[in-house]
């Protein structure tokens, strides 16, 4: 299948040459570079989309791939070949229409929100996005461990890149550096992960028959023996698990390296959609659910990652509940829903997880753009309080924002209902099964449904409805059509959907009708492992979590009630002429939601208070001992340096002299080891 | 096609003739672009056929009665002095435009080339002793070549002195070893050295020939020349030297050693020669470090790395410990890492030549801020630099760390922490000539420097060679590799 490798390698190789364009054009003819490289990158989004869809088709097919496109370091002396390669299967390729499809969508959206506004470095911009957009299909695509973690280190450089858009700021350029640290210091433990991967397998392939999930298999079923350096396998596995979670919590925003998402708002709003739908955030998700054959053998990291998520899903929320900015709020939203798909990732649900994947990346795409829209008709002030009334003067965003706000807030038959359901109802069934950690994530996942329902038309109602709060507000005209179009685009998506897994409707409508789930099930001759079924045999006979039969539809109704409960209080209070700030009656709490739990103070006190005063300490033992030794070898070598420059006299019988001598020497060595006086 | 086993030396024979007479035909004024032209074709067309002659897999081909051998690391290494040649020959359209004798200058660098190639295919004593001094009598003429300038002029007449001595030695060793033996093929030598009556002339013999390879290679205590000829010698010439001249004599002493002198049969006499190119290589590489950390001389101080890379590559023959997978892993390290080493290296020196067309000066204060002038040179440098230290900037990086390896796979794990603790001190002085050409202040600002096309486009050359070494090795060390198995398992 040569031909589906070279078109799915150029996925992300267009979107990379248009990165390419908008750098070096706009860097050297920035007059011959249409719309600052928008069109550019316009185009190559659209080629990659046709191309995604495509290998979308052809993986229903029956044509799922693994190939190995480049060999880096070839196999020798006994040890692993590090390669990169392209993985085309049911999730990749589901991953990649999303990614680019959104893309395209922030684009387009861009033309509006930066060319039209008359920002400034725009090639720069569209350059970042190209990067951007490539490095997550490749990552998206890769066919191993190492290939995941190249591409993985580029989104994270390229949302450096993007959030500080606007360095000569204080705010973009601080935010920017915050975004790049905090989540390196969880890729760190996704590094470490690799090299004990690597050097416990001998492989970091994700799929077929030696891949490393299968060969753990093996190994935990006796049938094969890896290199766990003298610990019990079980245990081993569960430590290389945690530590690529490391990588996977900080990328995807969880507790306790969250802090850095809210901050990333200073980036320009598109940039805001891109990262949080379909790239950034999403690449950390994406890698538990690609390495899900390996996750699915150690309970210990799923019980884990189903409390890690059920936890940020409700302590995000409750952030939300108070925000004044509109990015606020969603950015605390989309903590607060990776937390789901973590939950429902880590409870075993993976068809429920990478639902939930999909119908957030099409709502939270479609509510930053129409944020983004409202921005830019208050000119760029972000304070809820100041707006009020904008339904009639933008009514095709408001009512794509509505469908979106529907979807997050979890109201049938908005998408997310769907899908957050599914992870709920997955979770409910396996706490009840025995497993009364997974059971608390979901109790706080029902309890965060509630508060999902209230933030969200907190924002709706204060945004658009009652009367206007500014003299911003009241002269606000509708949006440009670059910025309509996809926010409509993605409300009719965000509205439909979920309908690709009705699980609740199960009985009624049939199996059949659950595409997704027999998307993620279908049959993929050739690779053994990767598809929903495998992975939920492991579940259950590896991991052990059995599930009890509990209705969708009761888990369904429970949910909608709660998430309605949330929504009612929110009109009650704010769907008003002249709404105030209710959640005072929360008092002193209101503060410290406001202040985020004070996590950033708690952080920086870490640094400044433990990390800070145990460097000093460091640094003391480094500058007396460690520097004192190198000092001492330096110095050594540079005095013996200064002696030998001696020794070059410049005069030539010197030269013969030492050299005859040193001959004479060697021979000696020689006769007198060889034993011969 | 099959081409004749010896086509890259035939090439590279002929030119340097067809050289010759290009220059009584050719008005002067266009001379010397077309004869740079011709010699780095001549290198580019003995590499590409050495290429095509590997790509043909013909194993091993002996010629003249067993006096010459083609096999892998043949093709190899006439790969690696066909490319440097090249390189040096484009780079030299710049520096000798303005000097009298091009042609000669010209022929002698083919003709070295062409003696450095035949080296490559010694397959007896005299063969290699021939060759050997193909190469050397040409590169005395060379770092003497600008005659009316004192230093290359004292440069080339010391050059000439220790490397008379120096071949006295190798001479005499060749008769010891003749008179242990009887014979001066490789292959008969072979079967002649085990269980040899005459260990201790024959011990003598070894060590002496040893010290022959020493001198081309510059390994202590046969390197004091290579300061001195490297700093007289037009910028072009130390860079062929260093980089060429030296795998020259690596490829003739592994011919010699894997070959000729088995380590079985000379474990069993008593004379473990391992141990010697042991203590050469750290001799070798801790004294080129050392000495180099202090040099105040740019030119200097590459000539003294270069002593310390000859010590890394040693660590092949010193790391040999038997298994023929493991020594053909530790040859071919050293084996490529000569090959990237001709590229980093001769760049190096070619930026150094770049500087000396410039005016720059000779000092590490005199390179201060060239990076304000001229970006893309400083660029390549630092690419370079870095690579030769051995940081993941260029194949540098891959050939250090395989001879490490191989050292401490082979038990020599004290070999691999001089050979670390060297690197490291080879990063302090490579960094200190990058951070006077980026991060110092030049003294004036606002130079405007020409561009000579030649030196440009080699050292650029250079430099995208390296890199891609790094991305893609696997090119080269499967070549090196092969060229290892040639010899190991020959």
């Amino acid at each position: 299948m040569a031909d589906v490798t070279t078109a799915v390698t150029a996925i992300p190789l267009v979107p990379f040459a248009a990165f390419l364009v908008a750098l070096l054009v706009g860097h050297y003819k920035p007059a011959a570079l249409p719309k600052g490289g928008a069109l550019a990158g316009i185009a190559a989004t659209a080629v990659s989309l046709a191309l995604s869809v495509w290998a979308f088709l052809t993986v229903g097919a029956g044509g799922a791939t693994l190939s190995r496109v480049w060999t880096w370091v070839p196999a020798a002396n006994d040890s692993f070949a590090l390669t990169f390669g392209v993985l085309v299967d049911p999730l990749s390729a589901l991953m990649v229409v999303i990614v680019s499809g959104v893309s395209l969508l922030v684009h387009v959206f861009s033309l509006g929100y930066m060319n039209d506004e008359g920002e400034g470095g725009l090639p720069r911009y569209y350059a970042g996005l190209g990067l951007f957009t490539a490095s997550m299909l490749a990552f998206a695509l890769a066919s191993n461990l190492l290939q995941a973690f190249v591409f993985f280190e580029l989104v994270g450089f390229c949302s450096w890149w993007l959030i500080g858009h606007w360095f000569r700021e204080p705010g973009p350029a601080s935010a920017a550096k915050k975004a790049f640290l905090v989540t390196r210091f969880g890729d760190y433990f996704l590094l470490v992960g690799l090299v004990g991967v690597l050097g416990t397998f001998g492989t970091a392939a994700f799929a077929g028959d030696a891949s490393f999930p299968a060969l753990a298999h093996a190994a935990l079923e006796g049938e094969a023996s890896v290199n766990t350096f003298g610990v019990d396998p079980a245990t081993w596995f569960t430590t290389l698990g945690l530590l690529i979670l490391g990588g996977v919590i900080g990328k995807s925003a969880q507790f306790p390296l969250q802090t850095w998402l809210p901050d990333a708002m200073e980036g320009p709003t598109p940039v805001s959609a891109l990262i949080h739908a379909a790239t950034m955030v999403a690449a950390g998700v994406y890698l538990v659910a690609r390495l899900y054959g390996f996750y699915a053998l150690t309970p210990t990291v799923l019980t884990v990652i189903a409390l890690v998520g059920g936890f940020t899903a409700l302590f995000a929320a409750t952030m939300a509940l108070v925000k004044r900015e509109i990015k606020q709020v969603l950015a605390y939203s989309t903590i607060s829903q990776y937390g789901y798909i973590m939950l429902g990732l880590g409870s075993g649900g993976y068809v429920a997880g990478v639902f939930h994947l999909l119908t957030h990346a099409t709502f939270k795409a479609l509510l930053f753009l129409g944020a983004g829209a409202v921005i830019i008709a208050m000119h760029h002030d972000e304070d809820m309080w100041k707006m009020g009334g904008l339904k009639e003067r933008m009514p095709t965003v408001y009512w794509a924002f509505l469908s979106g706000s529907l979807a997050l807030a979890g109201i049938v038959p908005f998408a997310g209902f769907w899908s957050k359901d599914a992870v709920l109802h997955h979770a409910l069934t396996v706490g009840l099964g025995g497993q009364p950690l997974v059971l608390l994530a979901y109790l706080m996942g029902l309890v965060a449904v509630a508060f999902t329902g209230f933030y969200t038309f907190r924002m709706v109602f204060l945004t658009f409805h009652g009367e206007p709060r500014s003299e911003t507000a009241r002269d606000a005209g509708p949006a440009s059509a670059n910025m309509r179009v996809p926010v409509a685009i993605l409300g009719v998506l965000a509205a439909v959907v979920g309908l690709v897994n009705v699980d609740p409707l199960k009985g009624v409508v049939g199996e059949h009708l659950l595409f997704l789930e027999r998307w993620l099930n279908g049959p993929l001759p050739g690779l053994a492992g990767p598809t929903a079924e495998h992975y939920h045999e492991l579940v259950v006979d590896v991991a052990g979590f059995h599930t009890v039969a509990v209705s969708p539809t009761v888990s369904a109704v429970v949910s909608l009630v709660v998430a309605l409960a949330g929504v009612a209080l929110a009109w009650t209070w704010y769907n008003v002429p002249e709404p105030s700030e209710k959640t005072d009656v929360l008092g002193p709490t209101k503060t410290l939601l406001y202040n985020n739990y004070y996590q950033d103070e708690f952080q920086t006190w870490l640094a400044t208070g433990v990390v800070e005063p145990l460097a000093d300490a460091v640094d003391v033992f480094d500058a007396s001992v460690v520097d004192g030794v190198v000092n001492g070898v330096s110095s050594t070598s540079l005095v013996a340096s200064d002696r030998l420059r001696r020794v070059q006299t410049g005069v030539v019988t010197t030269y013969t002299t030492q050299l005859v001598l040193g001959l004479v020497v060697l021979l000696l060595i020689v006769l007198l080891l060889g034993g011969w006086f | 096609m099959a081409l004749p086993a010896l086509t890259p030396q035939y090439v590279l024979g002929l030119a340097a003739l067809l050289v010759l007479v290009v220059d009584a035909f050719t008005p002067t004024s266009r001379k010397n672009g077309l004869l740079a032209g011709l010699t780095a074709l001549a290198g580019v067309t003995s590499a590409g056929a050495a290429a095509w002659l590997y790509a043909g897999g013909a194993g091993r081909t002996t010629l003249f009665d067993g006096a010459l051998a083609v096999d892998a690391s043949t093709s190899f290494f006439t790969a690696v002095f066909g490319c440097v040649a090249a390189l040096v020959a484009v780079a030299s359209y710049d520096y000798v435009r303005e000097e009298p004798h091009q042609s000669a200058y010209y022929a002698l660098v083919l003709l070295a080339t062409a003696g450095m190639s035949v080296m490559a295919a010694a397959n007896s004593l005299v063969t290699a002793f021939l060759a050997l001094e193909l190469v050397s009598l040409p590169a005395y003429a060379l770092v003497a070549y600008l005659k009316r300038d004192a230093g290359s002029a004292e440069a080339g007449l010391k050059y000439f002195v220790v490397g008379a001595l120096s071949s006295a030695i190798l001479v005499y060793g060749i008769s010891l070893v003749y008179a242990a033996t009887g014979v001066f093929g490789f292959a008969a030598l072979a079967d002649a050295v085990a269980g040899n009556a005459h260990v201790t002339v024959l011990g003598a013999g070894v060590v002496m020939l040893i010290g022959g390879f020493a001198f081309k290679t510059a390994s202590v205590p046969f390197h004091f020349w290579a300061p001195e000829a490297y700093e007289g010698a037009p910028a072009p010439v130390s860079a062929f030297l260093s980089s060429a001249s030296k795998a020259a004599g690596f490829v003739l002493a592994f011919r010699v050693f894997l070959l000729a002198f088995p380590l079985a049969a000379f474990e069993a006499l008593g004379i473990p020669w391992t141990l010697v190119f042991a203590v050469l290589a750290v001799v070798t590489m801790t004294l080129g470090n050392v000495a180099a950390a202090t040099q105040t001389n740019v030119k200097r101080m590459l000539a003294y790395s270069s002593i310390g890379h000859a010590g890394y590559a040693l660590i092949g023959l010193a790391a040999l410990s038997g298994p023929t997978s493991s020594d053909v892993a530790v040859v071919g390290a050293s084996f490529s890492h000569l090959f990237v080493y001709g590229f980093t290296n001769t760049g190096a020196f070619l930026v150094v030549a770049l500087a000396e067309r410039w005016g720059v000066g000779r000092t590490f204060e005199d390179y201060a801020g060239l990076a304000r002038s001229a970006p893309v040179a400083s660029a390549v440098l630092a690419v370079l630099l870095f690579s030769l230290a051995g940081l993941p900037v260029g194949g540098g990086f891959w050939t250090k760390y395989a001879l490490f390896l191989g050292a401490v796979q082979s038990g020599l794990w004290w070999l691999a922490a001089v050979g670390v603790v060297n690197s490291a001190l080879s990063l302090f002085y490579y960094s200190r000539l990058v951070k006077a050409v980026w991060v110092d202040a030049p003294d004036e600002t606002g130079v405007a420097r020409e561009r000579p096309t030649g030196i440009y486009a080699a050292v650029v050359v250079a430099a995208v060679v390296t890199v891609a070494l790094l991305v893609a090795p696997d090119v080269v060390f499967s070549w090196a590799d092969a060229a290892a198995r040639a010899l190991v398992s020959a």
